[in-house]
């Protein structure tokens, strides 16, 4: 059993092992880090409060427009934990306002923007199809 | 002796690379995140094809335009409270357009149709001949149409409009009922 203490697993492995673990660790963090904050709620928040208003300023009257928001869905129903809520509470006009308002954290809070167009406009709540397809309905009447 | 001193050494070099490769994702993808998503200048320009198509047809300007009743928001279906919002009001101003009609000697036609915030005007004037505008949205033309004067003539005007949005949008903490 004479072994030498140079040449024997622990004495070699360890350190290194500790930096690889440490590494590990640091770079899980990470990306759990970048993936939250680019795929988190705020900016998908921002991306559809400002596409569906713009989509609006941009509709001639008359006009339905069918828009695709299964990702900002998937999101909501991973923080709000409640398919309903979800589908609820993430997309909403203010009856007075000419905002649209989208919120898919857990929370109250989201993302408002307002559109300029003086045209009768409807928001539907989002339509979970059966193929698992989440849309939102626009209407724009004169 | 040596040997462990400067493994030490090494694994404190190790660390310090992991807070700065950290520190450095972090600020970036931070910075990246809050920054807004920039769509004033598409936002210009769907309003200056919005004042277009409503106040010309065909080449025409509509001769409505000329009348001095004109009212631009309700016959273009454009939200006063938000392009304009009065002083009053709450909301903050956050666009100005500018509406120009010049004939073939330069002169105006009839007054321009302006309103908001006329600070905005100055810092895209700035840059209209270059064509490269500042941190505002901006979106400039300057066509050419035809209108029906009030002898029942023909004449070429030159339309010039200005768009400025600073509009960004705002997080809120009240949810509104559709």
């Amino acid at each position: 059993m004479g072994v030498n203490k140079r040449g024997s697993a622990n004495a070699i492995a360890w350190p290194e092992i500790t930096f690889l673990i440490l590494f590990l660790v640091f770079a899980a963090i990470l990306l759990v880090f970048v993936n939250n904050s680019v795929g988190g709620a705020s900016l998908t928040e921002e991306i559809y409060a400002k596409k569906i208003a713009l989509i609006i300023d941009g509709a001639k009257p008359n006009t339905d427009i069918v828009l695709d928001v299964t990702d900002a869905y998937e999101i909501a129903l991973r923080l709000k934990k409640d398919s309903g809520r979800a589908l609820n509470e993430s997309f909403s006009k203010a009856n007075n306002e000419p905002c649209i308002f989208v919120s898919l954290g857990s929370g109250q809070g989201g993302y408002s923007y307002c559109y300029f167009s003086d045209y009768d406009v409807t928001l539907s709540r989002p339509n979970l199809e059966a193929s698992g397809r989440v849309t939102v309905k626009i209407e724009v009447r004169e | 002796m040596n040997k462990r001193g400067s493994e030490k050494i090494m694994s404190v070099v190790f660390i310090l690379y992991l807070i700065l490769i950290g520190a450095g994702v972090i600020i970036l993808v931070a910075q990246y995140v809050n920054s807004p998503v920039d769509v004033r200048q598409l936002e210009t320009k769907i309003l200056q094809t919005n004042f277009m198509e409503c106040i010309t047809e065909n080449g025409y300007v509509i001769s409505d335009v000329f009348s001095d009743d004109f009212n631009l928001y309700t016959y273009c279906h454009l939200n006063k409270d938000i392009l304009n919002p009065s002083s009053d009001d709450k909301r903050e101003d956050y666009f100005w357009f500018n509406i120009s009609f010049f004939n073939e000697s330069g002169s105006m036609v009839r007054n321009s149709l302006s309103a908001g915030n006329s600070m905005y005007q100055s810092d895209c004037d700035v840059n209209v001949g270059k064509k490269s505008f500042s941190s505002l949205g901006c979106s400039y033309k300057n066509e050419s149409y035809l209108f029906v004067n009030k002898t029942g003539g023909l004449e070429r005007i030159r339309v010039a409009t200005l768009v400025v949005s600073e509009n960004t949008g705002k997080r809120s903490a009240v949810t509104k009922n559709v």
